[in-house]
């Protein structure tokens, strides 16, 4: 192992310096300027994490630790970088997506009082993201898994004035932390079972046990629901449908590089305790595919555009813990990697049109026939389609064909029909989108305002670059070899065909017949409702946990703690008083009464002493 | 004179000249010299231990003694922390009051700081037992002179639970030292000597009862808290400062100091029961504080909730279990007292505390915005953050001895973040309603953002880098877990 | 017979004690228990001829003496100021 190259440093060291630079002097004096040093920090962690990539592409590897953060008794923990296929593959996606996403959000928040704020928050996003890539154990990353959670948690909430930016930040947080708590159960537990969290020790100790053990079947189950939370699958999905609050870039980056991705890393990260507790795999493959089928449904019935991609990172992170979960991680990665420059795409596609609008939302009643006036974006948002849909050669089919593959080798019929349908699915909704969104100026429709154009360079250019690597990523990775050379015939031929049935489908229910999607929903307003709440389980986790916990606290913060405990433990000084009342009562001031106790007292003194002796 | 009596007694002397000074300037000014002096030579007593030296120094006055007790003095790597946080707190305390207030203001609080400096170093239980009770005393005054509305009250629910708490612990500790001399002939009152040949028998259990009744009355544990939220609510923002960051140091301390070297044996049956009750105050804790209308009574409540982590890690009896315990202790002060500290701000400014009272202050007040958020992270045990590390070992350890109490624990951190966000969002995101002080509220001076930032940096540093405390802790710690 | 006698010399000034109010009569009372006491002393001591017993009897009369002399000055001193001197009215000895 080489001695670890200075790019190493400058991915984790540049944003730590730029936050530090921009938030002490930027932000008080040059708050119009803060993304200068931010910026530079994006272009110097590209640069870098190109160098690793080319150095891991050629088989380098390093793990090294700098120095000790906590030391405990029998175990210790590190702070410490590694680098290696896994970890370079994810980091240059984030580096190039979360740079060009960085780029845009210059143009996108240009007008916006709290610029200066953006960017901190922006860039803290990204730099916990980095630090979660390269980190080589599990303390240190979830030191900055839980900074991905905060930088989310402030960006959901950034138009703070918005009551429902406010709840969607802290159901964001709170979902978020229940998944933390499992995610450092599992770290505790390992601690305390092998003494060590730091990866390449701990992987080579778990090697030695039995599969099935059950403590690392917990550990797993644990670390599954921390991967749950961040990568937004089932049963703690509820929070980032939400996180649309946030200004548009901030979806892109959480849904493309920096936050849902950290869930289907750290699945792919600890694949080798993984292996050893299959029954945690088949849940997670179960759990993926029930998650991608339930949402690529959902997807296919929302109106706001944000959502429906919302619902579509979910329907494509639960592909991707499919593949983890038939444990074909290189899959999952794959998928990440390819489906974070499409999915950046399309949200920046959608910011295209909300900024234009000069929205921070907008559904498809209220657009339509946008094709004519933003070619570009249209175009664009075409690509990332067909990428998502999986239509060859664009990056979608390769991975997606990967995930196929992967599930198809486990020979669960079951999975697989589930995996094509989610493929259908991805299909239907993301061209229903295109087609309400773009064309068609339909009668329930605003239509496209003359007003709308075009925005400036510092949107289109990144927009325009995404579109390129959503289009040739796939072919590239494919033929340079990074991807596995040959594509079977088999899956290739189900997916495509999976697909070509939801662009079918779609030019049918939502170009032939449009009036369709208004219909049902003036048929079946409760069927909408429940499906809406993501089939009823939205207002099932609200009431069945959020208000009775809430409720629960005011009980026994207010009814239990103040009126009964401290009333009881209050009510012992009255106790007090009143004996000390009753006693006081019997010396009223009465010499004779005096005398009468003083007499008795001499009495039982005598009547003890006689009948001592 | 030796240099850990000079430690208490500078300020013990100091707190005199302080209440006999001419005027209030004068006063405060002698108070802020005295306790920078303090902080300078805790500061001081820190450095030989940055370089890995480190069991207990000893100081004795006199060789013989009277029924055992006799003057010794003693500081190792688990009081010097807690000795530098109270003189850290003190002078940030001190800062942070109103110039106007009385001399007898100043003077209790050195007289306060000469008591914890006293608990936090002696050897001997009865001279632990004497500062102990003299560190009540300033603070009963502090609570019930300078306090809001309701302190008198609040005052006298403070004196009766912690004197009530103060007389289990003294009948349990003549009780101990009597028992000890049965047993084996000597009288002595030194916790070193006490613990080298522990007792045993019914009367033992009665012993450890009373003692733990003692200092779970200070720290305060269920469901002998409820002096807590009263004290911190009404007593002046200073005060609330000592009070939580320093005082409630005292009872765990005690348990680490006394109550576990003494009763290895005990301390170990009852790790269950123990490490239980610290998992419900942990839950208890947090689930009160959600439900809380005053930003005071809702940081008093999550002291209990962090001081319940103390007692999942101590009586994990694991030695990353008692370092975190140790950790956390110095980590709630600084955090704690950093809360009360902004809320005291608010308080002066505004004179109200309810958390429906404010709205908004992000956009009018962004240096308070940006302090109470930075805070109240390190509070809920945000990594990266001081409180994350006290809180993980302290976990850890119990994970390790057992695990459904860690887990319970763990879920405490998940109620962390319901209790805290909501009230932050209320006070500084969401609109100002009607009827709310919001304009009073201007952002902070210069002075007041120094001592933020200097706040911010300790948290800051003991989180990323808590290795410097941890060593000094770790001989100390050893002897302590290698002896269960 | 003679503890008889003067076990109800005893009893009587208990009972006068305790049940009257006047204060002159709770120091007729007084008087009569100590005097029941003397009258045993006196008794038993000739019995054993035991001068101590004796003595002791010299020495409680001089106290009786004592005691009226304070007694009654206190209630002469209470009538001077227009009180009845009954010990329902002094009730300053209350807790």
């Amino acid at each position: 192992m080489s001695a670890i190259p200075v790019s190493a440093f400058l991915v984790l060291g540049t944003p730590a310096l730029a936050l530090a630079l921009a938030f002490f002097l930027f932000h008080r004096r040059l708050a119009r300027r803060t993304h200068w040093p931010i910026l530079a920090s994006c272009a110097v962690v590209t640069l870098a994490a190109a160098d690793l990539a080319l150095r891991a592409w050629r088989g380098e590897a390093w793990d090294q630790t700098l120095f000790t953060w906590i030391v405990g008794g029998p175990w210790s923990v590190e702070f410490g970088i590694r680098i290696d296929a896994l970890c370079v593959s994810v980091l240059a996606m984030v580096a190039v997506v979360g740079t060009l996403i960085h780029v845009y959000a210059v143009g996108y928040m240009a007008h916006d009082p709290g610029f200066s704020r953006f960017f901190l928050y922006f860039h803290l996003f990204f730099f916990s993201m980095i630090g979660l890539l390269v980190s080589n154990n599990y303390l240190q990353l979830y030191l900055f898994w839980e900074g991905v959670g905060l930088a989310s948690y402030l960006l959901i909430g950034f138009w703070y004035e918005r009551a429902s930016a406010r709840a969607a930040a802290l159901k964001a947080f709170l979902t978020n932390r229940i998944g933390d708590a499992c995610f450092l159960a599992a770290v505790l537990l390992l601690l305390a079972q092998f003494g060590t969290v730091q990866f390449s020790e701990l992987f080579e100790r778990v090697a030695s046990r039995p599969v099935s053990d059950p403590w690392l079947a917990w550990a797993c189950g644990l670390l599954f629901l921390g991967a749950a939370a961040k990568s937004a699958q089932f049963p703690l999905h509820v929070w980032l449908p939400d996180a649309m609050e946030g200004p548009t870039p901030t979806s892109a980056l959480m849904h493309a590089a920096t936050m849902v991705t950290a869930g289907v890393f750290l699945m792919a990260r600890s694949g080798p305790l993984l292996e050893k507790a299959p029954e945690v795999l088949g849940l997670i493959a179960w759990i993926g595919a029930g998650t991608a089928l339930g949402s690529a449904i959902v997807a296919a019935m929302k109106k706001d555009l944000k959502r429906i991609l919302a619902y579509s990172t979910v329907s494509h992170l639960g592909l991707m813990m499919m593949a983890i979960g038939v444990g074909h991680a290189f899959a999952a990665v794959a998928h990440l990697v390819m489906h974070g420059f499409f999915k950046a795409l399309l949200f920046l596609c959608a910011g295209n049109v909300l900024h234009a609008l000069g929205r921070s939302t907008a559904t498809v009643d209220e657009v339509g026939g946008l094709a004519r006036r933003m070619p570009l974006t249209a175009a664009c948002f075409a690509v990332g389609a067909l990428a998502l849909a999986g239509i060859p050669p664009l990056s979608g089919f390769f991975s997606k064909d990967l995930v196929l593959e992967a599930v198809d080798g486990r020979g669960d019929r079951l999975l697989m029909g589930a995996a094509l349908a989610v493929a259908v699915g991805s299909s239907l909704y993301i061209f229903r989108m295109f087609w309400l969104a773009f064309f068609g100026d339909r009668p329930r429709q605003g239509g496209p305002r003359a007003q709308l154009h075009e925005n400036g360079a510092w949107m289109q250019i990144p927009v325009l670059l995404l579109a390129l690597l959503s289009f040739g990523a796939g072919a590239a990775a494919w033929g340079v070899g990074l991807l596995p050379a040959e594509l079977s015939g088999h899956t290739a031929g189900l997916g495509l065909s999976a697909a070509a049935a939801g662009l079918a489908l779609s030019c049918l229910l939502f170009m032939a017949w449009p009036q369709w999607d208004w219909n049902w929903r003036e048929r079946w307003p409760g069927l909408e409702r429940w499906m809406d709440a993501d089939f009823g389980w939205q207002t099932f986790a609200h009431r069945v946990v959020a208000a009775p916990a809430a409720a629960f606290a005011r009980f026994v913060a207010w009814n239990w703690d103040r009126r009964v405990l401290d009333r009881f433990l209050e009510s012992s000084a009255e106790t007090c008083l009143g004996l000390s009342e009753g006693m006081s009562s019997l010396s009223r001031g009465m010499l004779n009464d005096y005398l009468w106790w003083m007499a008795a007292g001499a009495a039982c003194l005598a009547g003890c002493v006689l009948w001592a002796f | 004179m030796g240099f850990l009596t000079l430690l208490w007694l500078i300020p013990a002397l100091g707190a005199l000249v302080a209440a006999l000074a001419p005027s209030r300037n004068a006063s405060r000014a002698w108070a802020l010299l005295v306790s920078g002096a303090g902080l300078l030579y805790s500061a001081w007593l820190l450095l030989p231990y940055g370089r890995g030296a480190g069991a207990l120094r000893l100081e004795e006055i006199g060789r013989g003694s009277w029924l055992g007790i006799r003057y010794r003095m003693g500081v190792d790597g688990l009081s010097l922390p807690l000795i530098w946080l109270s003189a850290f707190l003190i002078v940030v305390a001190l800062l942070s009051s109103r110039r106007d207030f009385s001399k007898g203001y100043w003077a209790s609080f050195l007289a306060l700081e000469a008591g914890l400096f006293g608990v936090f170093s002696a050897q001997n239980l009865f001279y632990f037992y004497l500062f102990w009770e003299a560190a009540l005393i300033p603070m009963f005054f502090i609570i019930g002179l300078w306090g809001s509305e309701g302190r008198v009250a609040a005052a006298f629910k403070f004196i009766l639970y912690t004197f009530l708490g103060s007389l289990a612990l003294l009948v349990g500790l003549i009780y101990l030292v009597v028992v000890h001399h049965g047993a084996t002939g000597i009288w002595t009152w030194d916790i070193p000597e006490l613990a080298r040949s522990p007792i045993a028998g019914p009367a033992s259990i009665w012993i450890f009862a009373a003692i733990l009744i003692g200092f779970a009355v200070k720290i305060p544990v269920l469901p002998l808290h409820h002096w807590l939220p009263d004290a911190h609510t009404e007593a002046p923002a200073a005060g609330s400062i000592l009070l939580a960051g320093a005082m409630l140091k005292m009872g765990v301390y005690g348990l680490l100091r006394v109550l576990i070297p003494v009763f290895p044996d005990l301390s170990a049956a009852a790790l269950p029961w123990l490490g239980g009750l610290g998992a419900a105050n942990v839950v208890y804790g947090a689930l009160c504080a959600m439900a809380q209308k005053d930003l005071k009574r809702l940081v008093a409540y999550t002291s209990i909730s962090h001081l319940g982590f103390c007692l999942v890690g101590l009586f994990s009896l694991t030695s990353e279990g008692i370092a975190g315990a140790a950790l956390v202790m110095v980590n709630h002060g600084l955090s704690t007292g950093g809360l009360f500290l902004l809320v005291g701000m608010l308080y002066d400014r505004a004179h109200r505390r309810g958390v429906s009272d404010f709205g908004d202050l992000a956009s009018g007040a962004p240096y308070f915005a940006f302090f109470f958020a930075f805070i109240l992270l390190s509070s809920i045990g945000l990594p990266g953050l001081n409180g994350f590390v006290g809180e993980m070992m302290s976990l850890a350890g119990m994970a390790r001895v057992h695990w459904p109490l860690a887990a319970a624990g763990l879920g405490g951190t998940v109620l962390a973040a319901a209790y805290a966000l909501p009230a932050y969002h209320q006070v500084f995101w969401a609109p100002a309603g009607p009827g709310s002080v919001t304009a009073k509220v201007t952002d902070m001076e210069a002075g007041e953002r120094a001592l933020l930032w200097a706040l911010s940096a300790v948290i800051l540093f003991l989180g990323l880098y808590p290795r410097p405390l941890l060593e000094l802790m770790r001989p100390a710690v050893t002897t302590l877990a290698g002896r269960l | 017979m003679v503890w008889a006698v003067s076990a109800a010399l005893l009893i009587l000034g208990l009972a006068a004690l305790v049940l009257r109010r006047q204060l002159l009569a709770m120091v007729l009372g007084l008087e009569l228990m100590i005097n029941a006491a003397n009258l045993n002393f006196v008794f038993y001591g000739s019995r054993r001829l035991d001068a101590a017993a004796t003595a002791i009897v010299l020495l409680v009369i001089a106290v009786a003496a004592a005691e009226a002399v304070v007694g009654l000055s206190l209630i002469l001193a209470l009538r001077g100021k227009g009180s009845a001197a009954e010990s329902s009215e002094l009730l300053g000895l209350q807790g």
